[in-house]
C-alpha cells in the first residue's frame, strides 16, 4: 500500500479522514461520502451515502449511533479470520501512522494481501481490505504489537457469543398527534412499508414522532413495543413463519463446517450480526445472482446457526454443490 | 432600520425590492422619526478627494461583520442612495450612464463632479456582497432580486444592480396583485413568464396605473428584461391575496415534502422566536417540529392536482402561512428533516423529483431534452402519491448549469421561474475537513474541496491553482460546475485558487496537525454476556466492556480451551498425540472455498488449521523426512487410558527427535515405557 493516494483510493481516503478525525456527526460523516463522489465524477444512487456508513460499520472500521448523530471511530485492530488458513484482518482505525507501520512491515517482513472493494453500480467503494497472511499465532501476537493495534483472537467466533435475542422492546406510546399522517405499516409480501389511515391490526409500522425522527414500532395484541427496524422485520417474519437465511457448505474436501451465507436482501441483518457475519471474511456481503440475496463468505456452520436462532428464524441447510469426502481424523 | 424594511423576516420566500427614491426616503424617516436626510448624513462618511472615497464606510463594515457574522452587511444606507440616485434618473428620462454618476455625486455631496465612475467599483462589489448575504440565508430574508454580473449589459456592468432596484415603485408592487388577479380570472394556468406579464399590461393597456419608473424601464430594451424577471417572481410567489408583502407580519413558508409514501404540507419559519404550537383562521394548526425552523401543518386538504394549482393563504394575527399556485413542483432533499421537500429552483449537480401539471408537461419535457443529464424521460410507474394527471420525473440532475441557466432563459414558460441561486463569490464547497472547529480551511489529502464559481462575468475568467492554470479543470469550468480540486493531486501545504482578481487559501495535511479529543465514543454496550441492539454513544463506565468495531477484549473472556494451529501444507505427515493415548492424522483440506473468489491474485495457501477443543498434546509434522513438533496444552501423557496405545507410541519414537522440551522428553518416555 502506498500512501491514500490511488486508483482505489477512494475508500480510503475517507477512512483516512474518519480516522484522523476520530469522532463527528454522522451527517457530516455522509455529507463527506457525497461530497467526494462528487469530486471524483461517481455518480451515486440514492442513500450510497447510507450505505456506506452501514457497510463500514459493518466491517469493523466505525460505530454509528443514529440517534444520537454520531459516529466514531473504532481502534485499530488484527484479528484472525476464522478457518481461512492463517489469515488475519486489519480492521478499525486507519491513521496515516498506522498506514505507514504497515506499509513498512508490507515491505519488510509482513505478507499483506490488499484487496480492493468492487462495488456495485451508484455504491461508493469502501476501503481496501486488508489481509495478513500469518505462520503461527505468535507471529500475528507480535505484528499486532508491532502495528500498534489490539489482538483480538477471532472477532466472528467472539461476536457469537454475544449476539442479542431479537425481542421485543419495552411498551411504547401508540402513534398518534400531528405526525398520525406519517403511518406506516411493512407489508410482508411487498417486502416494503406503505402508507395506511389506522393501526387496528398487530404489525410492524413506522411513523414520526413530534421531532420528526422516524419511530418504528411492533403492534403485538393491540399493545406498541420499541424495536429497531431490522429486527422489526425479523420478528414479523417469525410471526409468519417466513424463512430468509440460507447457509451451503463449501465444496472442497475437508471445509464441511464452513460456508456461505444467503440473507435475502429485504432482510438486512440487525447490525451486530451483520458485524459477524462481515467480520468472517472482512468482506461486504456480495449481491446475488438477481441481488436478491447478500452472500457473506467463509460463515462457519455454528456462526450462521447462532445469527439465525437469535433472530428467531431456521436455518436452512443447502446441499453442497460437489460431493466430496473428507474428514481428518482416522 | 433599512434592513429591517427591506430585509426583514417579513419577506421570507418573497422577492425583495430595496426601492428608495425621494418620497420613500422621506417616509422613512418621518415613521422613525430623523431628521437629518439620509444622503447628507451618508455623505459624512465620505473621504472626498482620496481614490478610495468609500474606505470609511468598508471599514464600518467589516468592524460589524466581526460582531455579527449572519446580519445583513452594514453598507445599506449607502446603497440606498445609490438607488434613489437611480429613481431621480429614470424619473428625468435621462438614461446616459454618465448622467447617473452626476446625480449620485450631486446627491452625496452637493456637487456633479465629486464622485465619478472611477470611484464607483466599490459600489457595485457592495450590491454582490449584499446579494451573497441574501442568498446564504436561502430567502429568509426574501429573496434576491438584484441581477447577476452575468445579466447585466456591459454599459450598465455597475451601475445596474442599483437601477435594477429602482424600477417597481411601492405603488406598482401593490398593485400587482390586482393585475394578477384579472388575469387568472380569465382561467389562464399560472404562474405565467414575465415577458407574457408584460404583454398583458400592454394589451389591456394597463400602463396608466404604473409609475414613470416602470413605464420608462418597459419602453427599453436593456432593462425590460430585468423588469420582465422581476415582475415574473412576483407573480410565482402571489399567494392569491390582496397584498404581496404584508407589513409587520411573518409570513411562513408552506411546502410540499414527499415522506412516508404521500405528498403532505410542511411550514418553514424562519423568525427569530419560535412558538411550538401556532393557530391560523379556519383551524389551521402548525406545531414545530422538534427545534428546527419546520412545523408539521394540520387542518388543510392535504395536496392535490387542486390545491397545488391554487394559492394558499391563511392568516392568523403576526403570521401568514402562504404559497403561490404552481403548475410545476420540484423536490430536493432537505437535509434537516431528511426528505423530499418542495425547492426555489434546481441546484446543478443535485437531485430532484419534478412532477408537472398537463399544462406545463410540455414545458418540462422540453427543458429536460435540453439540459437533464438524468431524468430525462416520465416515471410512469403509476406512484399512488402522485397527483392526478400530473407527470413526475425522477431523479432529475444537471450536470452543467451553463446549458441548464440557458435552456430555463430558452423555454421560459412555467419552468421559467426555477433559475439555481446565482454565485456572487469565488467560494470553496465540500471538502474533507480535517480539525473544521480550529481551521475551517484545512483539508485532508486528497479530500480537497470542490470551488464554485461565480456566475460567470463576461470574457469568463481563468481558475488558477498555486497560480496556473490547470487543464483537467477545464472542462468542469466550462460547465458552470463545482470544480473539484481532489483530482489534481496536490502535494500537502498551502494552496490558492484563485479567479477573476479573487484569491481563496487552504491548506492540506496527511493527517491532523493536532490529535482531536475523543470524547464520544459510540459501541455496543454489553449487560450479562449480551450485547445491546444497536450501538449508541457509551458512557465511560461501559467503554472498557463494550464492543466497539472488532473490539470487544473487555466484554468476552477468551476460551482457553479451544485451540487453533497452523500446520503446513507442504508436510508429508501431520499428526497429533493426545495426552491420553489417541492419536489423529491430519489431511489438508482443500483451500477455503472464497478464495478464489475474493483473493484472485492470492497464491494458495501454505498453512492449513488443525482446531483442538478440550485436547491436549504434541502436534508433529514431517518435512524432507525430519519431524518437527510443538506442543498444545501438552500436560502429563497417559496413553494407556484411550485410543490404540500401541500405534501411538510407534508414532511418537518415530518422531522422538521432533523437540527437545521437557515434555516431549516426557511424551517419549511414555512410549517407550508402553513399547517395552
Amino acid at each position: 500500500m502506498t500512501g491514500p493516494i490511488g486508483t482505489n483510493a477512494f475508500g480510503g481516503i475517507l477512512l483516512r479522514w474518519l480516522s484522523e478525525s476520530r469522532s463527528g456527526k454522522a451527517s457530516v460523516l455522509r455529507d463527506g461520502v457525497r461530497s467526494q463522489a462528487q469530486a471524483w465524477g461517481l455518480e451515486l444512487k440514492e442513500y450510497a451515502d447510507w450505505d456506506w456508513m452501514r457497510k463500514a460499520a459493518a466491517l469493523g472500521f466505525i460505530d454509528v449511533d443514529l440517534r444520537a448523530d454520531r459516529w466514531s471511530v473504532a481502534p485499530p485492530v488484527l484479528t484472525r479470520l476464522p478457518h481461512a488458513d492463517g489469515l488475519a484482518l486489519l480492521t478499525g482505525a486507519r491513521t496515516a501512522r498506522i498506514s505507514a507501520r504497515v506499509e513498512e512491515a508490507a515491505q519488510e517482513w509482513m505478507e499483506l494481501i490488499t484487496v480492493s472493494h468492487r462495488p456495485e453500480a451508484g455504491e461508493a467503494p469502501l476501503p481496501d481490505t486488508l489481509l495478513f497472511q500469518y505462520e503461527d499465532l505468535r507471529a500475528l501476537q507480535e505484528a499486532a504489537e508491532f502495528l500498534g493495534t489490539r489482538y483480538v483472537p477471532c472477532a466472528a467466533l467472539q461476536l457469537t457469543e454475544l449476539l442479542p435475542q431479537a425481542a421485543l422492546g419495552p411498551e411504547s406510546a401508540p402513534p398518534g398527534g400531528s405526525t398520525v399522517n406519517t403511518l406506516e405499516k411493512y407489508e410482508l409480501r411487498l417486502h416494503q412499508f406503505v402508507p395506511v389511515e389506522r393501526d387496528d391490526e398487530d404489525g410492524l409500522y413506522r411513523w414520526r414522532g413530534a421531532d420528526y425522527a422516524r419511530l418504528t414500532r411492533v403492534r403485538r395484541n393491540g399493545v406498541f413495543h420499541a424495536v429497531e427496524r431490522e429486527t422489526g422485520i425479523f420478528l414479523e417474519l417469525a410471526r409468519h413463519r417466513t424463512g430468509v437465511m440460507r447457509w451451503r457448505p463449501e465444496s472442497g474436501k475437508g471445509r464441511a463446517g464452513i460456508g456461505r451465507l444467503f440473507v435475502d436482501r429485504y432482510a438486512p441483518l440487525p447490525a451486530l450480526h451483520e458485524r459477524a457475519a462481515v467480520l468472517c471474511s472482512g468482506f461486504p456481503p456480495s449481491a446475488g445472482k438477481q441481488t436478491q440475496t447478500r452472500a457473506y463468505d467463509n460463515v462457519p456452520r455454528a456462526l450462521a446457526e447462532a445469527i439465525a436462532a437469535s433472530l428467531q428464524q431456521n436455518l436452512e441447510i443447502m446441499p453442497r454443490l460437489v460431493a466430496a469426502t473428507g474428514g481428518r481424523t482416522k | 432600520m433599512l434592513a429591517e424594511e427591506f430585509f426583514g423576516r417579513q419577506h421570507a420566500g418573497h422577492p425583495t425590492l430595496f426601492y428608495v427614491d425621494d418620497d420613500v426616503e422621506q417616509e422613512l424617516r418621518h415613521g422613525y422619526g430623523i431628521e437629518e436626510p439620509l444622503a447628507q448624513c451618508v455623505g459624512k462618511f465620505l473621504r472626498l478627494g482620496t481614490a478610495e472615497p468609500y474606505s470609511a464606510i468598508e471599514g464600518y463594515r467589516w468592524r460589524k461583520r466581526q460582531q455579527d457574522k449572519e446580519g445583513v452587511p452594514a453598507f445599506l444606507p449607502l446603497l440606498a442612495c445609490s438607488v434613489m440616485a437611480a429613481s431621480r434618473m429614470v424619473n428625468d428620462r435621462n438614461h446616459r450612464a454618465t448622467a447617473y454618476h452626476a446625480r449620485f455625486s450631486e446627491l452625496l455631496t452637493g456637487d456633479e463632479k465629486q464622485l465619478g465612475s472611477q470611484h464607483y467599483e466599490p459600489i457595485s462589489r457592495m450590491w454582490q456582497v449584499l446579494a451573497s448575504w441574501q442568498f446564504s440565508q436561502r430567502g429568509a430574508r426574501g429573496l434576491c432580486t438584484i441581477p447577476a454580473p452575468a445579466d447585466l449589459p456591459s454599459n450598465r456592468s455597475m451601475i445596474g444592480f442599483a437601477q435594477s432596484q429602482a424600477l417597481l415603485s411601492g405603488a406598482d408592487r401593490s398593485f400587482m396583485p390586482k393585475f394578477f388577479r384579472s388575469l387568472r380570472e380569465h382561467g389562464t394556468t399560472w404562474p405565467l413568464p414575465g415577458e407574457t406579464l408584460l404583454a398583458q399590461i400592454e394589451i389591456r393597456g394597463m400602463e396608466q396605473h404604473l409609475s414613470k419608473g416602470f413605464r420608462n424601464a418597459l419602453q427599453e430594451e436593456e432593462l425590460r428584461p430585468f423588469l420582465a424577471k422581476l415582475i415574473g417572481n412576483y407573480a410565482a410567489s402571489w399567494d392569491g391575496s390582496d397584498d404581496l408583502v404584508p407589513t409587520g407580519v411573518t409570513r411562513a413558508e408552506l411546502l410540499v415534502r414527499l415522506d412516508a409514501g404521500r405528498l403532505s404540507w410542511v411550514a418553514r419559519l424562519r423568525s427569530a422566536e419560535q412558538k411550538k404550537c401556532i393557530e391560523l383562521e379556519d383551524g389551521v394548526v402548525l406545531e414545530q417540529l422538534g427545534d428546527t425552523a419546520y412545523y408539521e401543518v394540520t387542518g388543510l386538504p392535504a395536496p392535490s392536482a387542486d390545491t397545488l394549482t391554487s394559492g394558499i393563504r391563511r392568516d392568523g394575527g403576526n403570521l401568514v402561512l402562504s404559497r403561490p399556485s404552481s403548475s410545476v413542483l420540484v423536490l430536493a432533499r432537505d437535509d434537516v428533516l431528511g426528505i423530499w421537500a418542495g425547492t426555489d429552483g434546481f441546484h446543478p449537480g443535485e437531485a430532484h423529483v419534478v412532477l408537472a401539471a398537463p399544462t406545463a408537461q410540455r414545458d418540462v419535457q422540453r427543458l429536460l431534452d435540453k439540459a437533464a443529464t438524468t431524468g430525462r424521460s416520465a416515471d410512469t410507474s403509476k406512484l399512488a402519491w402522485v397527483p392526478q394527471g400530473w407527470s413526475m420525473h425522477k431523479p432529475v440532475t444537471f450536470d452543467n448549469a451553463v446549458t441548464l441557466r440557458r435552456a430555463l432563459q430558452e423555454v421560459q414558460g412555467a419552468v421559467g421561474l426555477l433559475q439555481p441561486p446565482a454565485q456572487f463569490k469565488l467560494r470553496l464547497e465540500g471538502g474533507l475537513k480535517l480539525a473544521p472547529s480550529l481551521d475551517s480551511h484545512l483539508y485532508l489529502r486528497g479530500g480537497e474541496p470542490q470551488v464554485v464559481l461565480p456566475d460567470a462575468t463576461e470574457g469568463t475568467g481563468t481558475l488558477l491553482v498555486d497560480g496556473k492554470e490547470r487543464p483537467e479543470l477545464r472542462k468542469a469550468v466550462a460547465a458552470g460546475r463545482s470544480v473539484p480540486l481532489a483530482v489534481l493531486r496536490l502535494e500537502p501545504g498551502r494552496h490558492t485558487v484563485s479567479y477573476s482578481g479573487v484569491e481563496i487559501d487552504f491548506a492540506t495535511a496527511d493527517q491532523a496537525v493536532v490529535e482531536p479529543k475523543m470524547t464520544k465514543v459510540c459501541g455496543f454496550t454489553v449487560v450479562d454476556g449480551k450485547a445491546s441492539e444497536s450501538p449508541s454513544l457509551l458512557v465511560e463506565q461501559a467503554l472498557p466492556t463494550g464492543i466497539t468495531g472488532a473490539d470487544f477484549t473487555g466484554a468476552t473472556t477468551q476460551d482457553a480451551a479451544a485451540v487453533m494451529e497452523l500446520c503446513r501444507r507442504d508436510a508429508d505427515e501431520v499428526l497429533f498425540a493426545a495426552a491420553d493415548g489417541r492419536l489423529w492424522t491430519f489431511e489438508a483440506p482443500e483451500q477455503p472455498g472464497w478464495w478464489t473468489e475474493r483473493l484472485p491474485d492470492t497464491p494458495a495457501p501454505l498453512r492449513f488449521e488443525a482446531d483442538f477443543h478440550g485436547i491436549g498434546g504434541w502436534l508433529l509434522e514431517r518435512r524432507s523426512g525430519r519431524w518437527k513438533g510443538r506442543p498444545v496444552n501438552p500436560g502429563t501423557p497417559k496413553p494407556k487410558s484411550a485410543g490404540n496405545p500401541r500405534a501411538w507410541a510407534r508414532a511418537v519414537l518415530n518422531a522422538q527427535q521432533a523437540s527437545v522440551e521437557p515434555s516431549w522428553a516426557a511424551y517419549v518416555q511414555a512410549a517407550k515405557e508402553l513399547d517395552r
